[in-house]
């Protein structure tokens, strides 16, 4: 692959020795690389993506590249595979490296996807056989479920059956005093919990009924102000006056942990 | 004490608590800001100290630095707990050097999330005020009233004059425009000094009402201690 730097002029250059810590040598390629140069190195990294014989430690940089541009439609659908399969290669590598461009390939591969094809990330939060899914992982799918459901709410309830079941597994096992207050449990159980509130799941009879014996009260004033929060977004707003079943679950979330969070 | 230039005195320091560090060059201007990792009973002043800060990247520091003006809330077991929660979220996103700095990092507005095509959210960029501000909305503690028309605007020499090291960036448009600083200023930037500023009210106005910073408030003087303090008095009353 070609560096950004080259866009750069002898001028630009000369500056870049007293660069702040704001700005590296490569991002001052980029911005000031010609629009239809950004274009391009987008389709480079992809090319280089889809390069069978590709190492992984190669796809994990290109993957981080990929934060940095913007792609077109066609460019999304070729990405969309080649980041579910880097996901589901890499998500149980030991290498702290490979886990930060998990959660980058996670957060790129929900942003692109069709609101109606969520049900496909469910796979990745399935446990195997010997390996556990990381915590990590768990908080960044959870979140980007989340975060997908809040820009395109879904009009029906229980649309993704299997990624509610995970989420609700995911709840079950962290919706305890001893583990929220640790380091990313807490956030990936309010993550689950309010993706299976935008999901409308049909779990959400058993998840209110364990929230009601939950005596941790910073947690549920947490729940409250997420979903308050939610339920002033936009896009869920017109959900919420078109009377789809995820402003109905946000309602009955919201109340269920008010009454006790005070 | 609600916000306090170290002096002579050790103070004790709450987890979360805000802390300031000034500029190289420019005397009492506070250049960074960030918050206290952990509890410490007796922190002298001159002591170094690691922060919870947006360097760019979101990360807890691995050398300490120094640290010039702290300030407290202080916050509850339960904003503490909040406050952690945020910064689990976010770190993830930011745990990468090699990702980029320009993408992790805001100056106008003070906290920006990027969006997909459709809306969903890919990430959140901040600024280190934005951070800091971020972090305490979570506990529903608003710092900084960023409501459009209520920061003072700052125009690019005082940029310059306090962010030396950044002068060339700062002076190239095409940079200044990627961090939505269009034209030649001035702008409405949050400045990490107002956050400082905004702790140096009495504790139940920090809870209830957003601070709006005024023209000097990227400053935090030694005689701001005096009026930290006369108002931590009334607070005690």
């Amino acid at each position: 692959m070609p560096t950004q730097t080259q866009n750069l002029t002898e001028e630009e250059s000369l500056e870049v020795d007293d660069l702040p810590d704001l700005l590296s040598e490569t991002e001052v390629g980029i911005v000031d690389a010609a629009p239809l140069s950004e274009a391009a190195q987008t389709q480079q990294i992809l090319t280089s993506l889809l390069d069978p014989h590709a190492s992984p430690k190669k796809k994990c940089q290109w993957i981080l590249d990929l934060e940095g541009t913007s792609f077109d439609k066609s460019q999304a659908g070729m990405l969309e595979p080649v980041l579910f399969e880097f996901i589901q290669s890499q998500r149980n590598s030991s290498d702290p490296l490979d886990a930060i461009a998990v959660g980058s390939a996670i957060r790129q591969y929900v942003a692109i996807l069709d609101g109606t094809e969520l049900g496909s990330i469910a796979t990745l939060l399935e446990a195997e056989h010997r390996t556990p899914v990381s915590l990590e992982i768990e908080l960044e799918i959870a979140k980007m479920v989340v975060r997908k459901l809040t820009a395109v709410p879904s009009s029906s309830a229980n649309p993704f059956p299997e990624l509610a079941d995970r989420l609700m597994e995911i709840c079950r096992t962290y919706l305890n005093a001893r583990l929220l207050p640790r380091t990313n449990y807490g956030a990936t159980a309010l993550n689950a919990i309010l993706g299976l509130t935008l999901l409308a799941a049909s779990h959400l009879p058993e998840l209110f009924e364990q929230l009601r014996n939950l005596r941790v009260v910073w947690f549920k004033q947490q729940i409250a102000r997420r979903t308050n929060r939610l339920l002033s977004e936009p896009a869920l707003q017109e959900a919420d006056k078109a009377e789809w079943p995820c402003g109905k679950s946000l309602h009955e979330l919201a109340a269920s942990v008010t009454e006790e969070a005070g | 004490m609600p916000a306090q230039r170290l002096d002579q005195q050790s103070i004790s320091i709450s987890q979360f608590d805000v802390a300031g560090r000034d500029s190289a060059t420019l005397s009492e201007f506070i250049r960074h800001v960030g918050l206290m990792p952990e509890i410490v009973a007796s922190f002298a002043p001159g002591t170094l100290s690691r922060l919870l800060h947006m360097k760019p990247p979101l990360e807890t520091e691995a050398e300490p630095g120094s640290v010039h003006v702290v300030g407290s809330v202080p916050p509850t077991i339960d904003e503490t707990s909040a406050i952690s929660l945020f910064y689990d979220e976010h770190r993830n996103e930011y745990a990468a050097q090699s990702a980029s700095r320009l993408l992790q990092y805001a100056i106008l507005p003070s906290i920006q999330p990027d969006r997909a095509t459709d809306g969903t959210v890919i990430r959140t960029r901040f600024s280190c005020a934005g951070f800091v501000i971020g972090a305490y909305r979570e506990a529903e503690i608003d710092l900084i009233d960023e409501d459009e028309g209520t920061l003072p605007p700052v125009d690019l020499e005082t940029l310059v004059r306090a962010y030396p090291d950044q002068e060339s960036s700062l002076r190239n448009p095409k940079l200044r425009e990627r961090m939505n600083l269009g034209g030649d200023g001035p702008w409405p930037v949050v400045l990490p000094g107002y956050v400082l500023k905004s702790l140096c009210r009495r504790f139940e106005e920090i809870k209830a009402v957003a601070y709006r910073p005024t023209p000097g408030d990227e400053f935090f003087r030694m005689t701001d201690n005096s009026v930290a303090a006369a108002k931590t008095e009334l607070t005690l009353e």
